[in-house]
């Protein structure tokens, strides 16, 4: 009797394992090319100052002998200089060690009839020594189209398709450590080499996943509260706040300023010399400030920055400029549970908790995470190309989207950086030419990636070609700008020097790669069923 | 698996919001400090009926387990409501 009860437990746990394998597999194949892309954009944004430095900074070298320029000198040329919208904010990010710019964003005035809409917001890079604008933020897209492409994929709901896609994510998670559970710390290190290619392609899925289960898993809650928190915020709007959606952000932690224009002007020195105070305390790094009713009686200033005494902590202050009275502050000692959480949340997120080695290794861990996602698609079309009742075409779709999107998109970066780096700064589209060159790269590798039989060569000839793109670049670097980037260095801006040798390790990583596929010189082509994306000798 | 997927995803978010409202009803916390635990409990619990629902064999069973949870949370946010 006591064997039959167990025999029916066992088999009811069987059932249910099963079961969740078939959803891991399926939801996880079907998320595979967004997931991909997310994390891959992700792992290049987690440099994204340095990208935008590498980008700008040979372009427009400052220069950090001469004498810098007055804060308040330079936000009232700004003002002089566009039709900004005085019932709207304005906002200066200030330089730091690593980026010598200030950063001037100006809500500028709106179109009869158009009130009632967002108006265009100038983005201007400013010297920070001379005060002269270099550029338009935008026009150095790179970093930010990339960065975009990683939290909104540049789509207009593309916030809630990824917060969909982290919760999916979420689930082939907790998913994947029921079905492993039993072996999870028995073949914790598990790597079988001498094993059949299902095996090891298992192990390795396996092995990836376990190391990386604590910061996948903080990667999927995080992308879920900063892209799908609006499901929670509607329910608490509607249930709790009873409509009332600015009580709920007064008790999440957000001061909101709601005071109208006095029309009555008032000199802003006063504010310069209270951000001139701020910036002198050495444990505070004032990193923006936001002016509202700019040139008012009314007139506040909000200063935000990071209390590097303390991890995570990001101080904020109101003041009112008239009379120097601080309005609201939240640092240490005052703080909002909810909104401390939520940036401990994005610290995690983006490892910039500490110095370039722990987003170094974040990057590793990202590229693990890619590579697991490849590994997976490989393991289902394995087991999908055995079986009778799957159609040859669902799987000639799930390769070709497999290969296609996954090396396509590494290629199309590649390009981007090309682009962003060869066209000149003076082109006004050039932002638009570096996204639609990133988009044909893409789509034209997705597209012969369904033309091509030979996947394993194809792969082999999509990495050569972002090789070749990548060596382009550097040598567009060097030809174009060899003694800014040496000046850069003497200063102490290293991030352009950086980013170099990140693309140099990339392509001796592409070149290793490529040599073991050893494909390139072979003319025949083969398709065999399990030679889906690489074939088991070269794992 | 389209419609286990379909009522795992919104069975899950309707579950997660039932219990996250019962949850700020019940803990008896500062409002910053629930709305922080709302939030995270919130994904952990769509998560969690997420794999409860897949783990069905059918979509059908899926879905009978689904409205279970679903009025029995219901009615204890009704009594909740009711009774605060």
């Amino acid at each position: 009797m006591n064997t039959q009860i167990a025999n029916s437990q066992t088999t009811k746990s069987n059932k249910i394992i099963k079961n969740l394998t078939e959803s891991h597999s399926w939801i996880g194949v079907i998320i595979s090319p967004l997931l991909f892309l997310i994390f891959w954009a992700g792992a290049v944004t987690l440099f994204y100052e340095e990208v935008k430095q590498w980008a700008v900074a040979p372009q427009f070298p400052v220069a950090i002998q001469q004498q810098e320029m007055p804060l308040q000198q330079i936000v009232e040329a700004k003002l002089a200089q566009h039709p900004f919208d005085y019932q709207e904010h304005l906002m200066v990010q200030m330089p730091s060690l690593h980026d010598p710019y200030y950063k001037v964003y100006l809500d500028l005035i709106r179109e009869e009839g158009m009130e009632d809409e967002h108006g265009e917001v100038a983005s201007l890079l400013v010297d920070s020594q001379s005060g002269k604008t270099v550029a338009n933020k935008e026009d150095f897209f790179l970093a930010d189209f990339l960065y975009q492409l990683h939290y909104n994929l540049n789509l207009p709901a593309g916030t809630y398709i990824v917060g969909i896609i982290s919760l999916f994510f979420f689930f082939a998670l907790v998913s994947g450590v029921f079905i492993h559970a039993k072996k999870l710390f028995r073949q914790f290190f598990q790597y079988r080499t001498d094993k059949k290619r299902r095996d090891k392609l298992l192990d390795l899925h396996n092995v990836v996943g376990v190391m990386t289960l604590p910061f996948t898993l903080m990667y999927a809650l995080s992308g879920l509260v900063f892209n799908l928190a609006i499901v929670y915020q509607i329910a608490f709007v509607v249930f709790i706040y009873q409509g009332d959606q600015d009580a709920l952000f007064k008790d999440a932690g957000f001061t909101l300023f709601d005071e109208a224009r006095i029309e009555h002007p008032l000199d802003m020195t006063p504010a310069y010399h209270i951000i001139e105070e701020a910036r002198e305390n050495p444990d505070f790094n004032v990193s923006n400030v936001v002016f509202y009713h700019y040139g008012d009686e009314a007139a506040i200033i909000q200063i935000r920055g990071d209390n590097l005494s303390y991890f995570s902590q990001h101080d904020e202050f109101f003041y009112r400029v008239k009379t120097g009275e601080l309005l609201s502050k939240t640092d240490i000692n005052n703080y909002n549970v909810f909104r401390k959480g939520r940036e401990v949340i994005a610290t995690l997120h983006f490892g910039n908790f500490a110095g370039v080695d722990v987003r170094i290794l974040y990057f590793i861990l990202s590229i693990s995470i890619c590579v697991m996602i490849l590994v997976g698609n490989m393991l289902w079309l394995d087991k999908r190309s055995l079986q009778q009742n799957v159609s040859a075409r669902s799987i000639r779709f799930v390769r070709g989207l497999s290969v296609g999107s996954c090396g396509g998109l590494v290629l199309a970066t590649a390009v981007a950086f090309l682009c962003e780096r060869i066209i000149p700064a003076s082109i006004s589209a050039r932002s638009d030419m570096m996204v639609y060159a990133f988009v044909i790269s893409l789509v034209a590798t997705m597209f012969l990636a369904y033309r091509v039989e030979n996947k394993k060569r194809y792969i082999a000839q999509v990495l050569f070609a972002t090789v070749v793109v990548l060596i382009l670049t550097l040598l567009a670097d060097w030809l174009m700008f060899s003694s800014q980037i040496i000046q850069l260095w003497q200063n102490g801006f290293r991030a352009v020097v950086g980013v170099e040798v990140g693309m140099s390790l990339f392509i001796t990583v592409g070149i290793f790669v490529i040599k073991k596929l050893d494909v390139l010189k072979q003319t025949e082509t083969r398709s065999d069923t399990a030679g889906v994306l690489v074939d088991g000798e070269s794992l | 698996m389209w419609p286990k997927s379909i009522t795992a995803f919104f069975g899950g978010l309707a579950l997660s919001v039932s219990i996250m409202l019962s949850l700020y009803l019940l803990i008896p916390l500062a409002i910053d400090v629930k709305l922080l635990i709302g939030l995270i409990a919130g994904f952990l619990i769509w998560v969690g009926a997420m794999v409860y629902y897949f783990s069905y064999n059918s979509a059908k069973a899926s879905g009978l387990a689904c409205i279970k949870l679903l009025l029995i949370s219901v009615a204890v946010n009704a009594f909740l409501f009711l009774t605060k």
